[in-house]
């Protein structure tokens, strides 16, 4: 099929009008000009100003993005910490080589909490789509819509969120079919 | 009227765009996301949920997310495709009313309202972008849509609010990013290799208007099947190691998707990756990890299969449009699995040239859309091509320093102006020496012209302000003109044709400015220290003799031997040892300085006055041969304007 792209030249669907065109009236091509070059020009002008506040607002939020960035590069060490702390073999329960790689994983919770980093460990809450994300429907002596288990914790920085904490969500005794 | 936003309306992934300042820019979504998933979703709630949210949820609640409900619209229920969805998709698809309806909540809703839900999105998240109302959009579509497609797409729109000014062609949008609706005639391929489908297209174009030739594909291969080929090697080969079958384990499995799909974005740009996750499960012996190294070659081999696929739909595609692939212009690269080195090996073997690449292959649809935007809109027609100034333009200053006041490749027509002063006490005329190049020194750069400001008031040297303003109009003309901001007498110069320099001059001046950027710096700061040092000289000697007796003549000793010190050295070429002499002088001068302040502190008030006035006479700089400007630190004003 063909397709105009020609803003002047109409479509083939196009239906012709039933009204009778009215005849044009004589303008003057220099005012004409005139109208048409004010109009863009606005219209830039405007443009102008729009990306100006866009680009305030950016400068602004360039700090907090580049915050986001740094956090979303180390998350996959970070969750590689808190899966170390979760399996810490118990005949190492006392060792102390051990406990001290425990207190590096809370020192770098600790950091992240000072630059305003919220690490959302949601156990227990209800499940909430704007800062969780379901990885099963799981069945469970737990109401339905209650949190189960947290695959991977989520993060946010003030209300934005970097990453969802992945979860694992009750379906009460009839959880959904996958 | 507002802008005419661009929607790539996808199967899985939408996005949006607009023209903005002659470019198409991506408008991000409400979450700060380039693409929106197309899904919507009802929740437990009775909340409407779309986009991210809506996919966060799906697991938990399949029968009220509706995904890929673009494989619905404009269908009926008799559709093979439909038939084949009832089966495959959680969510209920059935006939009501007459009508093909999917089944959220207790409602059903036609494929277009729930279309209409996706756009509804689009638009509000374009209008907080935009900061203003979106009323109006051009939305694609497959070229392979039929009539009742397209116009169940356009109904989509108007129920979200969007008066959809042209359904165009995906394909067709491709093309319109690499602006190749400004060639005459062309024959394009539009290589299509998206998250889940493949769509070949062949475009003819003539007199602005591009033709379908033929489409062809395979609407069940895309990034998603390279992905679950890589998974599934993961799999074994960590089955083979340690004995786990990960299927089972959905944490795992998440963890491994995510790996998969990193592991294969990685290899387009190296050659090998390392794959790690570690505690990726456990069993009684304890934690399991998988590290495995991954080779280009060894994900191109697994995926070899797949890419060669793609290859049959081309050679059909060709032939229906009756086409032979040396006819073929330009071949354009849609979707980010284009990215892979063997896809665009592969297609540029099979076509015998090379793809098109420069547009984000994940957003050039929605690109093109913009541009289509664009044009109805009247953004891009006749557009005055704006130029930019090739070199830097300027003037010479005291040590025959070419000081710039417009940057090369700065657009025009543009304005700047800025202050300056008199390098010798007494001066009552500036020579102004307008330059052309990059080089520091105003030597090295050309000479577009002279004039001379004369008639200023004697004054000591740095007090008198001279304003001189470059303007550049759209055509190029250069006209320079000072001003003394005291008398307001004005002298002007008017330059056209850019100095006459041809473009290779221009080349060779930009060049040369590049090659010899080190060495001009040095120069310059070599100048810069020597002018610096003679106006602290200057400044010195006369703080000493205004001092008078409120400064001891033990405490004067000091700054006389300092500058005595630094007259001895001005000339020399030791740059080091120059702003050393220079920084023990400043030190010593501000002791002074200081001493006089306290003493004027003590003094009754009425005094206070004088000693001010004095105060502002030491901007002098010390008197020199050629009477020219003096280029500052003392730069009173910089006004820059954009016409």
């Amino acid at each position: 099929m063909k397709q105009n792209l020609n803003p002047n030249k109409p479509n083939k669907t196009s239906k012709p009008s039933g009204t009778k065109k009215p005849q044009p009236s004589q303008v003057d091509p220099a005012q004409l000009r005139i109208a048409e070059l004010t109009n863009s020009l606005q219209l830039l002008q405007a443009e102008f100003e729009n990306f100006k506040k866009r680009q305030n607002e950016e400068q602004m939020s360039t700090m907090l993005r580049a915050k986001e960035i740094v956090l979303s590069e180390m998350l996959p060490a970070l969750d590689n910490f808190d899966l170390a702390a979760t399996h810490l073999p118990a005949e190492l329960e006392g060792n102390s080589w051990a406990q001290g790689m425990v207190y590096v994983g809370q020192q770098l919770t600790q950091k992240l909490d000072e630059l305003g980093i919220t690490k959302l460990n949601p156990i227990n809450q209800n499940f909430d789509h704007n800062i969780h994300e379901a990885i099963e429907h799981v069945q469970s002596d737990k109401p339905e819509g209650i949190i189960t288990e947290v695959i991977t914790p989520g993060y946010q920085i003030g209300d934005r969120v970097v990453r969802p904490a992945r979860v694992k969500v009750s379906g009460g005794t009839n959880p959904a079919t996958q | 009227m507002g802008k005419i936003i661009g929607i790539d309306l996808g199967t899985t992934n939408s996005a949006m765009a607009v023209m903005e300042g002659g470019e198409a820019t991506i408008i991000a979504n409400a979450e700060g996301g380039r693409t929106t998933p197309s899904i919507v979703a009802v929740n437990k709630n009775g909340e409407r949920l779309v986009g991210q949210t809506a996919k966060r949820q799906a697991v938990i609640n399949p029968d009220n997310t509706i995904f890929s409900v673009k494989r619905l619209v404009g269908r009926t229920i008799d559709d093979e495709e439909v038939k084949r969805d009832i089966d495959l998709m959680p969510y209920q698809i059935l006939k009501a009313d007459g009508h093909v309806k999917v089944k959220i909540g207790d409602k059903y809703y036609t494929p277009e309202e729930v279309s209409a839900m996706i756009l509804s999105k689009l638009k509000a998240d374009a209008e907080k972008f935009l900061g203003q109302p979106v009323t109006e959009a051009v939305i694609t579509v497959p070229a392979y849509f039929n009539d009742a497609q397209r116009q169940a797409t356009k109904d989509a729109g108007k129920i979200a609010g969007l008066e959809v000014k042209r359904i165009i062609n995906e394909p067709t949008a491709a093309a319109l990013a690499y602006g190749l609706d400004k060639k005459k005639e062309e024959k394009v391929i539009v290589y299509d290799l998206g998250g889940g489908t493949f769509d070949v297209s062949v475009l003819e174009l003539g007199d602005g208007v591009f033709e379908v030739k033929s489409t062809n594909g395979d609407t069940h291969l895309g990034g998603d099947d390279f992905d679950l080929l890589l998974i599934n090697h993961l799999i074994a080969e960590f089955k083979k190691d340690q004995g786990i079958d990960l299927k089972a384990d959905k944490a795992a499995m998440q963890r491994l998707k995510e790996a998969a799909e990193k592991a294969k974005i990685e290899l387009s740009s190296t050659s090998q990756t390392s794959v790690n996750i570690p505690f990726i499960t456990a069993d009684a012996e304890g934690p399991k990890h998988l590290d495995m190294t991954l080779s280009r070659a060894d994900f191109e081999k697994l995926v070899m299969e797949l890419v060669e696929k793609t290859l049959k739909p081309c050679e059909s595609a060709l032939k229906d449009a009756g086409i032979k692939k040396e006819d073929v212009n330009e071949i354009i690269l849609v979707g980010g699995m284009t990215r892979m080195p063997l896809v665009q090996k592969k297609v540029e073997e099979f076509f015998g040239k090379k793809p098109l690449q420069g547009v984000n292959p994940d957003e050039v649809v929605a690109t093109g859309a913009a541009i289509q935007g664009g044009v109805l809109g009247g953004d891009v027609k006749d557009v005055l091509l704006l130029d930019v100034t090739p070199l830097s333009l300027g003037i010479e200053t005291l040590g025959g320093v070419s000081t710039k006041l417009i940057e090369r490749n700065t657009t025009v027509p543009t304005s700047k102006s800025q202050v300056f002063s008199t390098a010798a006490d007494n001066q009552t005329s500036v020579e102004i020496n307008v330059l052309q190049g990059d080089r520091e020194m105003a030597n090295d750069n050309k000479s577009l012209g002279r004039f001379v400001l004369d008639g200023i008031p004697p004054s000591p040297r740095g007090v008198p302000q001279i304003e001189v303003s470059f303007n550049i109009d759209a055509n190029g003309i250069v006209n320079v003109s000072a001003k003394d901001k005291a008398t307001n007498k004005e002298q002007k110069i008017t330059i056209t044709g850019g100095g006459s320099l041809s473009d290779d001059e221009i080349k060779k001046m930009q060049e040369d400015a590049e090659a010899h950027a080190e060495d001009d710096k040095k120069t310059k700061a070599m100048v810069e220290a020597r002018n610096h040092a003679d106006t602290l000289i200057y400044t010195a000697e006369k703080t000493l003799v205004d001092a008078g007796d409120k400064v001891s003549d033990d405490d004067k000793k000091p700054v006389a031997d300092a500058i005595a010190a630094l007259k001895e050295k001005k000339d020399s070429e030791d740059i080091d040892e120059l702003t050393k002499l220079t920084d023990d002088l400043n030190t010593k001068l501000m002791k002074v300085g200081e001493q006089m302040y306290k003493e004027e502190a003590e003094k009754k008030p009425e005094d206070s006055a004088d000693n001010d006035k004095k105060a502002d006479e030491e901007t002098g700089k010390k008197t020199d041969e050629k009477g020219e400007e003096a280029e500052e630190g003392e730069v009173v004003d910089d006004k820059e304007n954009t016409k």
